[in-house]
Formats: C-alpha cells, structure tokens, sequence
C-alpha cells in the first residue's frame, strides 16, 4: 500500500468510526472535550499556578500510580479484584514508620531517625524503610493469596469478591490494633524546600523523591514483565491459564509471584505515601485503594501502562478538581468518574476487549 | 405436621415478639433498645436479601438506600427548611404556640414515600449497571455507595442552599406519633425516646410486613424470575424473560426495604449524620446475607439477630471475661484488653471463613449448597445460586 | 433455632444487665453521676485527665455529697473505628442513663456535635447535665438557625449548662488577636462539623466587625491525605492570616503543615485556631510545622488560674502521674459544681438522695461559685459569666502562653 492509500484508509476508517459511534460515546468525547478545554482555559490565565497544580496531580498520581498497577497485575492473571491491595499499601506505610522509629516489639535496635538526624542516616533510613516494607508487603500479598484466594480459584468470582473484602477488614484491624486510630506522623526526612528558585511554581525535594523512585520502579518492572522468563510466564497465564499450564508454565507459582511483585509495589509506595504526605493512618488503604482502582480501571484494567497513566490521570484529576471545583467534592468527582468509566467505556482508555468481557477467555 | 412446621414455628416467634416487651419490663432487661436496632438491621438483611439472594446481583453499597430513606425523613419531618413552615399531620409542635419553620409530614405518610423514594433511586442507580458482569456491578454500586453519603456531608452549600447540612447533620427530627387516639393511650400520641414500646411495635409491624411481602415475592413469578436471571441471563432471556426490568425489580425493591428502614432509623435516632452511613453498614449487612444464608429469609434474620447480637452483647460480654481472666492472672494486657474494638476484624473473619468452609450460609439452600461447592460457576450470570423451595 | 439463639441472647442480656441494677442498700443512701467523654483518640490523654479529676473531686468529699454515697462511672461516646466521638454511642450512652434511675447527674460530653444528640434525650428524662467542653453556641444561645436552641429542648425546660465560655466569645478573641497583630486580610477554613463550623462563623462575624477583611471560605474534608491543593490555592489569594475552625481529629496537623509547604511560614500567614486544636498532640503529629502557631482557649489555663489554680494543680500532681492539661480544670469545676448541687438538693429533701428534678434545679442555682476558674455564676440558659479567654502559642515544642483577653467589651 502507498502512503497515500494508507492514509486515506486511516481517514476513511477513522469516518467510519466516527459514523459508527453510539451517541454514548460521542457525549463522552464532547465531554472530555470540553473539560479539556475548560482547564486549558485556567492554563493560560495562570501558568505558575496551574503547573504548581500540575506538579501536585503528578506527584499524587505517581503513588496512585504504583498502587493501581498491583489491581491490574492481578485482576489481569486470576481476574480478582484485590480488595485487600489497598490495605497492603497501608501495612506499608506501617512497616515503615516502624523501621524508621527504630522500637520493634518493643525492642529498641537504634535511635528513631527523624528530622534532626545526619544526611547520610536518612537516606541510609529511607532506604532500609522501603526495602523492609516492599519485603514485608511481597509476603503479604503472597500470603494472602495462599490463605484466601487460592482455595477458592474454582467458585464463582463473587466469592472470592466477597473474600478479599473480608481480608481488607482484617487488615485494617490489623492496623488499628497496632497503631491505633489516630494519624501517625512521618518525620520529615525530605525537605519540604521548593528546588526551583522561583516561588511562583512549587517542586520541592519530595516531589523529586516521588519521581525519582516511582521511575526506576516502573522502568524495572517493565523489564522484569517483557524480558524475564517470569514474566512472560505471567503474560502467558493473563492470556490463557490451561494453556499456560499445558505448556508447562506452573501457574500456581506465577499467580503468587504475581502477588509478591503487586505486594512489593504497595510496600514501597506505601512508604513513599508516609514520607511524601507526612501522616498515615489505618484506614488510608480503602480510599487510596478506591483511586486506585479507579486508576487502572481508567487506564485499561490488565494493562499495565494503563494503570500507569490512570494513575497519573486520577493524580491530577484530583488535583485539578481540588483547585477548580472544591476540595470537597474531589472525592466525588473521582468515584463519579470511577462509575462513568465502568458504565460507558469498561475497557478504559487503553485497555482491550477481551479483557473485560472475555470472562476467563 | 408439615402444615404445623410450616405456620407453627413462625406463629410461636411472632407471639413471643408481641410479649417480648412485656417480659422485658418484667424481668428489667433493659432489652428494647438493642432489639429495635436489631430489627432496623433485620430489615436492611431483608431488603439486601432482595437483591443478593434472589436476584444474584452483588450490591456493596446498599448503605446508599439506607442514607437516603433517613434522609427523605428528615428532610420532610424536621426543621431542616426553616425557610417554609408546611405542618401536615404530623406531631411537631411548637413550645411558643406559634408556628413550627420547616417542612413537618406526619410520619406514618413519610415511611411510605421515603421507602418509594428509596427504591426509585434503586431504579436510577440500578439502570447504568444492567450490561455490567458480576465484580465491575459490584463496583459500581459501591461508588454509589460512597457518593451518595459524600454528597449529603457536602450538601449543605449546593450553589448556597443548604439542602442536607452537611456535617453537622439534621437534628431534632419528629417522633411519630397517633394524634388521633385518646389521652389513655398518651405514649402512643406521641412518642417518647424514653418508653420505647410504642416503637418497638411499630418496627415489630413492619418488619412483619417485609417478611410476609418477601416471601410471597420469592414464591411468585418475579421471583422465578430472579432465580433464572441469576443461573444464566442468557437462557432466561430466551425463554421471554425480560432481564433489564427483572433486575431493575430487584434493586427496586431492595431499595424500598433499605430506605423503610432508613426512615425508620431516621425517627428513631432523631439525629442523622452521613458520617453514620459508611461502607462498613453495607459490609455489615452484607456479612448477615452471607452468614444467615443468601437467599434464604429466615436465614438473613438469624444472622442479622446474631451479628448485632455479637456487636451488642457477646462482645463486650467477653470483654468482661476477658477482663476478668486478665485480673485474676494479674496480667495487664488481658485486663485492659478492648475486645469491642475488633469487632470489624471479626466480621473479615467471618466472611473469609464462611466463603472459604460454608458459602452457602448457616441455613442453606440445597441448590445454592451445590452450585457453591461444586466448582465452575459464575460466567454471565455470575450465580451464586438458591433455591426457591427452602 | 431462631428461639434458641433468642433464648441465649437473653441469657447473656440477663448476666450483663445483673450488674447495672446493684448498687443501693447498705448504710447510707447512694446515687450516681456518670462523665460522657471520648476515651479513643486523639484526645484520650486529654480525657484521661478529666476523669482523673472529676476522681478527684469526688475523693476530695470522702466519695459523699452531704450525707450522700457518690458513684461515679465514666462513659466513653467514642469508638475504635471512628477514633473520636460518634453519634449512635452518644445517643446510646445518653440512653442508658436516661433509663437509669440511679444516675442524678451528667458530666459531659466533650464535643459540641455529641451534646445536640445527648441533650434532647436527655431533657426529656429531666437529667441534669454540665459540659466542661462544649463551646457551640447553638446548645444555650439563640443562632441564625432559627430553631436553635429550643429544639434541643423538647420539653421547653433548660437542663444543660456548661463552664466553659462559648465560641462567640471565641471567636471573637481569635478576631480580637488578629486585630492586634494587624491583620487585616484573613482567610477562614473550617471541617464542617458542628464545632469546627460553629467557631468559624463566629470568628467570621467577629473579624468582619472589627474591619478584617474576609477573602475566601472553605470547609475541608478531615480524611484527605493532604491540603496542598487547597494551601496552593490560599496561597494565591495572599492572606496576612488562616484562622481554621475545627477538631484535630480532622487532620489540623497535616493542614498545618502543607499550609508551611506551600510556602506560607507562619510568621509570614498568622495561623490561628481555636480550643479544638489545643493538644499536645497536635505538636507531635505536627512538628516543626506548628512552631509559631496560635490557638485561642475558651478559659485560662491552669497555672495562671491564680492560688486556686495551682492548688488544684498541686493536688493532682500528687495524686496522679499525668500531667494536668488543659481542660482538666474544667472537668474538676463541673464535678465540683454537680456535686454541690446534689449536696444543696440532698439537703432540701432532707438528707435523701434527691430526684432529678431537684438536682436540676440547684445547678442552674449556682451563683457566685468560688471555684479553680474563678468566680463566676451560671446564667438562665447555662452558660458561665466568665468573659477572658487566653491567646496560646506553640514555642520550642510546647504551649506557651501568649495572652489573656477580655472579650466583655465585645459582647
């Protein structure tokens, strides 16, 4: 085909789409639309603000971000909505501030790091936090799968549904057990001082601590997906569980390390989500679980760089909506767009159809 | 006998239900209060049983119903509108003699239209979900289950009409009450928060009704109906049933149960909050569906009595022993123990156990026993399955 | 199946009821006071104390009012989940004792929110009840909410009243502060409870007559993770002051703190908030970020309360190893207030334990009363004549002492 021919194909097919569309989505397009306008708007009339905002979504986005990428590495193996993944992020967070105030079981091992503690102690700190936490949340999250969901990989989905919501509960009891109901401060370990000169825009030495570890994650585990055996054997049980196994794939052992890898990605942003917010408390998981969720079911559920940008986009969603319709009414707006995805566009913005309405195809 | 088994056991419970409050004044239980709760929530089981047991379609945010039944009463039977002053029948009177601000509806008019309401948004929240699968449904009606809460807390500035109050809730809403008796039935003009009997046979009638109309809702054609719709939506379709208004039913009349009981609440209360109406309700409820026996009527009342029951008495009961084990062995993390604190960790473990060991509920149904155990299940119509003859 | 799990139900119910009904017998007469306050939370330390000090009024009597035994029992209206207070505890909690003839006087509750749940309940069963916390004005005072106060009190008589100054009081030494430091643009948040919301609109009113300029109001969801959006959008607005009406239960310390991150220190933006804020622990969830930051205190507090003050200080540092905070004075005067009303009552019906009615009665009859906080007298709707308030500010990690205002001249 020239390039001519292909192109006129490409507009002719494009034609036909728009032809073909329901009047669903061309609301939703015309929607979109206009609301990408609206903002556009603000843009213009107040840059410094606006990117500020911009700076803020992304940054909340990235922890959604990783989060949202343990929903769809499970919903796209076993198709399970890990109900539980959300307080796995919050177990995170726990674990963390735990290691960082350095009393285990009432075992004192070193002084609290805090504030007033050296450079190199601090990095030294965060670093050990996020290892401990991601460790201590991979074995969770392959535990959890052990205990609960295993058993019940034949009922119907609906059971294991309502089983990872039990596991959520515990957890959060586990939770509050442990730390009680109040919030729990972080210490402030990276500083809150803006790293542009200017004042007018707002990226502090957290915002570059979220990206800068949010990156390397997600550039690892793209790799560990496209290139290793292990993942190739996970994209082989997404797609197909028998004939994974009938290949020789052993499919109990991917859907754990399945679990491990989403239990690593909640242990490290839950920390990330401690030091970058300053605070947690046990019943964070439900609501970050919830955007989460929204995240990768915005993105595509089972794609994995649909969760990705979901979360991005529910990031600053967010904070777009905090600043231009009221802080009160994000969280409304984003479970309104959770509802509005799942109705209209289940397949989300990336994802495929099979996915969705395959039903275990 | 079987005619006896059949009416006998129910008729036994009723006449115990009716002397109940009699024996609780007797003997000084003290026991009318968490009674009545347990009866709110026993409705809440039923109406959820609707759309759960029967008609198979997982609904996680059946708080939503709930809100807005309390809602409708305390909108229409409170100060809530100073901006009007509209008194019909209802027991709201002013200490100044003069006019009461506010919309005030005799309450016995508001369950009614508050129970309708409720379940005219089943119908609204219900229709977006019709092509959805078992787990997204499931989704989707929990955000509606946390918005419609969220909304009432942020209500109270909708362009600058204060339409829900917002946090701080509606307060000092009416108390039912039979103005028409006379002065030897004082109580029951209006009624008290003191002397709860007036209430507890008010809630007692109701939950009589929900019962009955359950039961011959199961036993008759929509009922059928759901049980098809639930097994596998594809062949009920091609037999003529229409799933689009077969479902819509159910939520329908799930959310006519859910705001009953809400209105109920409401009055009761006399005081509501959105922060009350959380996720945790619709779990709760949920947990006493699953517990009781999906499906099953007298099954759902049981594991709602019990479950309340748990949080009411057995917690705090061996809270006590607990306590008391703890003192007698001089051991301070057993005598300072807070046992009512888990009760959110117990209900996680029951519901992981009841789906990992007995799915299908304390009193099954044989079918439902089968299809749960016996493995492939759950496609299109995602059935967690039941049986109309229990 | 259904009868047999009743039937157990009713066992159990019989062996946790057994208890309630003891009690009485014995040589003297025995009534009962029971405190409501939320023991979960972030405000259990600050709970703990005041039962340890109604305790200690109590002991101070030898356990008697007049001739009469006191039992004392504290209820908590707050829950594990919620971990502060929450309306189905109170209204249970106000229930039960309600129900309970025993029980001649109420202490309590903490949080404006639980008392308009608790005081209908409990006017109609004519309990008396004093607040050693409550600060919305609606619960004794007239609002712009036209059904306030009556509708709290069904049965048209007043059995509530508190010792502690109102939020129009509050509100108008947050305003008056302000003043003084010459702030003259302001913007006001508040977490849409009853209290937060309350305060707010009365340091509204107040600010606005003494010429402060208002630019912006927003109510704040005390679940969210953080505020940045909300700070990057004040910060645009450049307030000379934030004035923030709530409880620290709705995440005070992060606000605070994305407040500073958004780059409003706070010497630069005046951040003010009222009693709901001040507790410790707000400085440690906090940390540096509360430094600098100002709180207005219904009362003054305890050192500076003068002889009586101290002494009571004194007392109960040697009763107890907690450290005195700042509402533990007033949860000693209204037991000490109670109690001298159920001594007086107990007299009148001669030397008996007195009925409700009468205990009622005698509370609102307090006038002059010499107590930790001064001398003052309850007026005809509850509410304390006492007009000064304290300014308190966050220096090197702690409470300190700014100011004490006298706001009799604002009224």
């Amino acid at each position: 085909m020239t390039t001519v021919e292909a192109s006129k194909s490409r507009s002719r097919a494009l034609i036909d789409g728009v032809r073909d569309s329901t009047w669903g989505s061309r609301l939703a397009v015309v929607l979109v639309a206009v609301l990408v306008v609206l903002v556009g708007v603000q843009a213009v009339k107040e840059p410094a603000q606006f990117t500020s905002q911009l700076v803020i979504g992304v940054t909340n986005g990235a922890i959604i971000a990783l989060v949202a990428l343990g929903y769809t590495l499970v919903y796209g193996i076993i198709e399970l909505i890990n109900f539980a993944h959300g307080d796995n992020f919050m177990i995170g967070s726990f674990v963390g501030i735990t290691v960082l105030s350095g009393t285990f079981a009432g075992i004192g091992l070193f002084a609290p790091i805090s504030s007033g503690s050296g450079a190199l102690l601090k990095v030294a700190g965060v670093l050990i936090a996020m290892a401990v936490a991601m460790v201590a949340c991979g074995l969770l999250g392959v535990g959890i799968e052990r205990v609960a969901y295993k058993p019940l990989r034949n009922s119907p989905r609906l059971a294991v549904l309502i089983t990872a919501i039990g596991m959520s509960f515990i957890l959060q009891n586990v939770g509050l057990v442990w730390k009680g109901p109040a919030q729990i401060p972080f210490p402030e370990l990276i500083s809150d001082a803006n790293i542009l000169p200017t004042d007018a825009v707002v990226f502090r030495w957290k915002d570059l601590f979220v990206i800068g570890v949010t990156i390397p994650l997600l550039v690892a585990l793209s790799y560990f997906i496209s290139n290793t055996k292990q993942g190739k054997a996970m994209r082989a049980v997404a797609q197909d569980k028998e004939a994974a196994s009938m290949v020789g794939i052993n499919v109990n052992r991917t859907i754990s390390i399945t679990f491990l890898l989403g239990g690593i990605l909640a242990g490290a942003s839950g920390v990330m989500y401690g030091l970058f917010n300053g605070i947690t408390v046990f019943n964070v998981g439900f609501t970050q679980g919830l955007y989460a969720f929204t995240a990768a079911v915005l993105g595509g559920i089972g794609n994995l760089t649909g969760a990705v940008v979901g979360g991005f986009l529910i990031g600053i969603i967010g904070s777009m909506a905090d600043q231009y319709v009221g802080v009160r009414w994000t969280a409304i707006v984003i479970f309104a767009v959770l509802i509005l995805v799942l109705v209209f566009r289940p397949t989300g913005l990336l994802g495929d159809r099979s996915a969705v309405q395959g039903g275990g195809q | 006998m079987a005619a006896l088994r059949k009416y006998g056991i129910p008729a036994l419970l009723i006449v115990v239900a009716f002397i109940f409050p009699l024996v609780d004044e007797a003997f000084e239980l003290d026991l009318l209060f968490p009674a009545i709760i347990i009866a709110i929530y026993v409705l809440l089981a039923l109406g959820l049983n609707i759309v759960v047991g029967f008609a198979g379609l997982l609904d996680l945010g059946f708080v939503a119903f709930y809100a807005l039944g309390a809602y409708a009463v305390g909108w229409f039977a409170s100060t809530q509108f100073s901006q009007v002053s509209f008194n019909f029948g209802s027991t709201a009177t002013s200490l100044t003699g003069g006019e009461v601000p506010g919309i005030h509806i005799s309450f016995w008019i508001l369950l009614f239209a508050a129970a309708a309401f409720a379940g005219l948004c089943g119908v609204i929240i219900g229709a977006p979900t019709l092509r959805l699968r078992g787990d997204y449904l499931a989704i989707v009606t929990l955000g509606f289950g946390e918005i419609i809460p969220r909304f009432f807390q942020n209500g109270d500035d909708l362009g600058g009409f204060n339409l829900t109050n917002g946090t701080i809730g509606i307060k000092a809403i009416d108390s039912p009450g039979i103005q028409i008796l006379p002065d030897a039935f004082d109580a029951w003009q209006r009624f008290s928060t003191l002397y709860l009997h007036p209430w507890y046979y008010t809630i007692l009638v109701l939950v009589l009704i929900t019962v009955y109309v359950n039961v011959r809702l199961r036993d008759s054609r929509l009922g059928r109906a759901w049980i098809s719709v639930r097994e596998d939506e594809t062949a009920a379709a091609a037999m003529g049933i229409n799933p689009v208004t077969t479902k819509l039913w159910a939520y329908a009349l799930g959310g006519v149960f859910g705001g009953l009981a809400g209105a109920y609440y409401g009055a009761f209360i006399k005081n509501i909050f959105p922060d009350a109406f959380s996720f945790n309700i619709s779990i709760i409820v949920l947990c006493m569906v699953i517990l009781g026996g999906m499906g099953n009527i007298y099954g759902v009342i049981l594991g709602a009595i019990l479950l309340q029951g748990l949080n009411f008495y057995l917690l705090p009961q061996i809270n006590e022993w607990v306590h008391a084990i703890g003192n007698a062995l001089g051991s301070p993390l057993l005598s300072e123990a807070d046992i009512p604190k888990y009760n959110f960790f117990l209900f996680g473990v029951i519901l992981v156990l009841m789906m990992l060991l007995r799915p299908e509920g304390i009193i099954p149904n044989r079918q439902r026993a089968e299809e749960l155990r016996s493995g492939e299940g759950g496609d299109v119509g995602d059935a967690l399955g039941g049986n109309i003859n229990e | 199946m259904v009868l047999g799990a009743l039937t157990a139900l009713i066992a159990i119910g019989c062996g946790g009821g057994g208890e309630g009904g003891g009690g009485g017998g014995g040589e003297s007469p025995t009534a009962k006071i029971v405190s409501d306050l939320p023991r979960q939370g972030a405000n259990r330390a600050q709970t703990t104390t005041m039962v340890n000090a109604i305790n200690l009024a109590i002991d101070e009597r030898n356990g008697k009012a007049g001739d009469i035994k006191i039992e004392y029992e504290s209820l908590d209206d707050a829950t594990a989940q919620a971990g502060q207070w929450d309306a189905a505890k109170c209204a249970e909690n106000a229930q039960s004792a309600a129900q309970d003839d025993e029980i001649i006087g109420w202490i309590g509750p903490f949080n404006s929110g639980c008392a308009a749940v608790e005081i209908p309940i409990l006017n109609e069963a004519g309990l008396a009840m004093i607040s050693p916390a409550n600060t919305y004005t609606g619960l004794t005072k007239p609002t712009p909410d036209k059904s306030e106060p009556d509708k709290y009190y069904p049965t048209g008589e007043r059995n509530y009243a508190r010792v502690i100054v109102t939020d129009v009081q509050q509100g108008q030494a947050g305003a008056a502060f302000m003043n003084d430091e010459g702030v003259q643009t302001v913007f006001i948040l508040d977490d849409r409870e009853t209290y937060g919301k309350g305060v707010a609109d009365e340091f509204q009113t107040a600010a606005e007559d003494l010429g402060i300029e208002v630019v912006g109001r927003e109510g704040i969801d005390g679940s969210a993770p953080n505020y940045r959006s909300l700070m990057n959008k004040i910060a645009a607005e450049n307030p000379d002051a934030i004035y923030f009406g709530g409880i620290i239960e709705n995440n005070a310390a992060q606000l605070i703190k994305d407040k500073v991150g958004a780059g409003m220190s706070n010497d630069e933006v005046i951040f003010v908030g009222p009693d709901g804020i001040f507790v410790d622990e707000l400085i440690s969830q906090g940390g540096n970020a509360v430094e600098g930051i100002y709180v207005s205190f219904g009362g003054i507090p305890p050192e500076k309360l003068g002889s009586a003050g101290q002494e009571f200080i004194d007392k109960y540092e040697e009763n107890y190893d907690d450290a005195v905070q700042p509402y533990t004075a007033y949860a000693y005067e209204a037991a000490n207030v109670m109690l001298d009303a159920i001594e007086r009552a107990s007299k009148d019906a001669g030397g008996d334990v007195p009925d409700r009615q009468a205990v009622m009665e005698q509370v609102f009859a307090t006038q002059n009363y010499q107590g930790v906080l001064g001398t003052w007298s309850f007026d005809d709707d509850g509410d304390t004549s006492l007009t000064r308030l304290s300014i308190q500010e966050v220096e090197d990690g702690e409470w300190k002492l700014d100011r004490i205002l006298d706001v009799e001249d604002m009224q």
